[in-house]
């Protein structure tokens, strides 16, 4: 208590305020976010999804460099253009490429926010994704590019990880525990 | 003459069954988990004292030590009316509920003899 007394002396009493937070569900089998239900007029379900490695020094230079220069002749930097394509495919936006540091190592974390259109199913949005990226349409070659450069940035660090953080209360806990596809260990653990 | 047991009984307040609290206080912030239904929530350094002070003491000695504590360091969580706003907050939140003063002891020193 002493602690919290000092924390208000030190930032004052602000107005009272208490508000949801997003919990989060890591896999590590590659299927990185998922969507439960369709989202309704005003809750989108909106899901984190984070691509993260560990890089040397020199690969965070090399990637920095290539983040702050506008790709190609696009006049747009690889950020910016994944931005776009993630709005032009209507499945959410790209939130932009972070550093973590940490102890022993720094990390570099990417980070999608999937907000898909009502009825849009995992796959569809798998679908569009890998369409654009495999055939770019008209006008997106470059962006198309540029995604694939920075997934491969991401390929050669250290540590990968992809994860979704995704509303706990947009998440169906019980149908997804009940399920040998989704959760192998069910059986076991809710015995 | 009224019997004393016939007095009404003071109100209460404690943490709901299973509310865990992590402080953050790098942050500034308190997370807390509520476990039925599950939700995270992140509660702000009033909100946080507040959710502290809910042991099972008497509302009337939950405001004293509230204000006592915002009073000190000042800002809008010390204006007329931010405690029970606040308070009423996180009853509807399910992060506090409300329990007769004796009642809520009682369980209070159960749950810290677990």
């Amino acid at each position: 208590m002493s602690d919290l007394r000092d924390l208000l002396r030190q930032h004052g009493a602000p107005a009272p305020n208490a508000m949801a937070m997003p919990g989060e569900t890591r896999s590590d089998d590659g299927l990185f976010f998922e969507v439960v239900a369709p989202p309704g007029p005003t809750t989108a379900h909106t899901t984190l999804a984070e691509w993260s490695c560990m890089m040397s020094w020199k690969q965070i230079e090399t990637l920095q460099a290539f983040l702050k220069t506008n790709y190609r002749t696009t006049g747009k930097t690889p950020d910016t253009l994944f931005n776009d394509a993630m709005q032009f495919l209507q499945i959410g936006s790209y939130l932009g490429t972070y550093l973590a540091k940490h102890t022993g190592g720094s990390q570099v974390r990417m980070l999608l926010s999937y907000s898909p259109g009502a009825g849009k199913t995992i796959e569809q949005i798998y679908e569009a994704w890998g369409n654009f990226l495999k055939q770019p349409p008209a006008g997106w070659q470059d962006a198309a590019a540029a995604i694939s450069e920075l997934r491969q940035q991401w390929l050669q660090g250290h540590e990968r990880e992809q994860s979704g953080l995704m509303l706990l209360s947009g998440v169906d806990l019980a149908t997804r525990l009940a399920d040998d596809k989704k959760f192998p260990f069910a059986s076991i653990d809710r015995a | 003459m009224a019997s004393i047991s016939a007095l009404p009984r003071p109100l209460a307040w404690n943490r709901e069954r299973g509310v865990r609290l992590r402080p953050v206080p790098e942050q500034a912030v308190c997370l807390a988990y509520r476990p039925q239904p599950p939700m995270l929530f992140g509660l702000n350094l009033t909100s946080w004292l507040l959710l502290t002070l809910c042991d099972g003491r008497s509302e009337a000695e939950i405001g004293r030590d509230y204000d006592a504590a915002v009073r000190e360091a000042g800002g809008p969580g010390s204006e007329p009316g931010a405690f029970e706003t606040a308070l009423h907050g996180l009853e509807e939140l399910r992060l506090i509920r409300r329990a007769p003063a004796a009642d809520a002891m009682d369980e209070t020193e159960e749950g810290r003899a677990k």
